[in-house]
């Protein structure tokens, strides 16, 4: 059994949990918001554009340790080698 | 039928090792003083020709704009109006054309990434795996712009630093320095590391996002491919937009620092407010005048 390849799934699939959610938080204020106040649809669509960036990049951080410990890592046979 | 290997790589495969040799498929000899990845040549393609672009739309900038020079204008114009409803109108002039460049290379970055042959077309080389067996490998020609860490780490130390000399060119080196000593001067000696980290923790965030979304989604395509071909039709949709986001955030938050950085937050209230409520009231005139 390949321990990266395990880890890898393990980082990715908890990676997305905190992620996941603190999306549907930000895209619910965001509706909330837009329920309030019609009007501010623009404004309101940009900002949660951005705060679903902040909040997405965290998921990207945990894809990132995945993909180095699937492609990078040495030893995970022929799966992807690394000459 | 020969067997092909996945060829994902975290680093961009070099091309030309000037001054030493290839030593591997993705590493030169130690004594290159210069390599030439497969991204620096897509950056260099895809940035001449988007400079030729708005060099040509703009060249004989005519009164009533043909159709080039009115599809340049609108993408400049919605930036324009989004910088200037965050800052003021003074500062908007000088920060556009650095928010407007991040959005609109990223953004053509991005999607000319997506054209085929950018990461499919290459040279091929032949590797052994651990097996013994013979895998050939691809090196693409040409790879994404954002897909290389380089470009986007670049990228972000640049506005980083461009949003630190903005502090000091509108609150002199003594206004910057406070920024770092917020509020409560007591709990300053927790406050200030943290301060000095955030503006590290900047960089390595704005770096990372980009890159791990654009090198994320070529993954993606490729593993799709592999897997189950007809799916990608969906995953390139995902991928145009995904390179549309990107591009508009890393601009967007580099507006917000300037903006941060320049006006202060308290008195962002009453530029929004003169500018509403100048807008209103010009595109009232105008109306009339048209009418």
């Amino acid at each position: 059994m390949n321990l990266n390849l395990l880890a890898a799934g393990i980082a990715m699939g908890v990676g997305a949990i905190g992620p996941g959610i603190g999306v549907g938080i930000g895209v619910m204020g965001a509706l909330n918001a837009l329920g309030r106040n019609p009007e501010a649809a623009g404004r309101i669509q940009l900002l949660m554009i951005v705060g679903l960036a902040f909040a997405e990049a965290i998921a990207i951080y945990a894809l990132l340790v995945a993909l180095l410990l699937l492609f990078v890592v040495t030893g995970n046979n022929n799966f992807a080698p690394v000459k | 039928m020969e067997e092909f290997k996945l060829s994902v790589s975290l680093k961009a495969e070099p091309l030309f090792c000037l001054g030493g040799k290839k030593t591997s498929i993705s590493s030169c000899s130690p004594d290159t003083f210069f390599i030439v990845t497969n991204s620096t040549l897509a950056t260099i393609l895809f940035a001449t020709i988007v400079v030729f672009l708005f060099w040509f739309g703009a060249r004989k900038a005519k009164l009533i704009p043909g159709r080039l020079q009115a599809f340049l204008e609108l993408i400049i114009e919605t930036l324009y109006n989004l910088v200037e409803n965050s800052t003021s109108r003074k500062v908007a002039r000088v920060i556009f054309p650095l928010v407007a460049t991040y959005f609109i290379w990223i953004l053509f970055a991005n999607w000319f990434s997506l054209l085929p042959g950018v990461g499919s077309v290459g040279f091929i080389h032949e590797v052994t795996d651990d097996s013994g067996k013979k895998l050939q490998e691809l090196v693409p020609l040409f790879r994404g712009p954002n897909a290389d860490l380089n470009m986007t780490f670049a990228m972000a130390i640049l506005a980083i630093i461009i949003v630190q000399v903005a502090a000091i060119a509108a609150h002199g080196v003594k206004g910057w320095l406070k920024e770092f000593a917020p509020e409560p001067i007591w709990m300053d000696w927790l406050l200030t590391p943290l301060e000095i980290i955030g503006v590290f923790t900047r960089i390595l965030s704005l770096a990372f996002r980009l890159f791990g979304n654009i090198f994320a989604g070529e993954v993606l395509l490729a593993v799709m491919l592999k897997l189950f071909a007809p799916a990608v039709v969906v995953f390139y949709g995902l991928e145009l937009f995904v390179g549309f986001v990107q591009a508009l955030v890393f601009a967007l938050l580099t507006l917000t620092y300037l903006a941060m950085v320049t006006g202060g937050g308290h008195n962002e209230e009453e530029h929004h407010e003169d500018e509403h409520n100048k807008e209103v009231v010009t595109s009232g005139e105008a109306g009339q005048l048209a009418a």
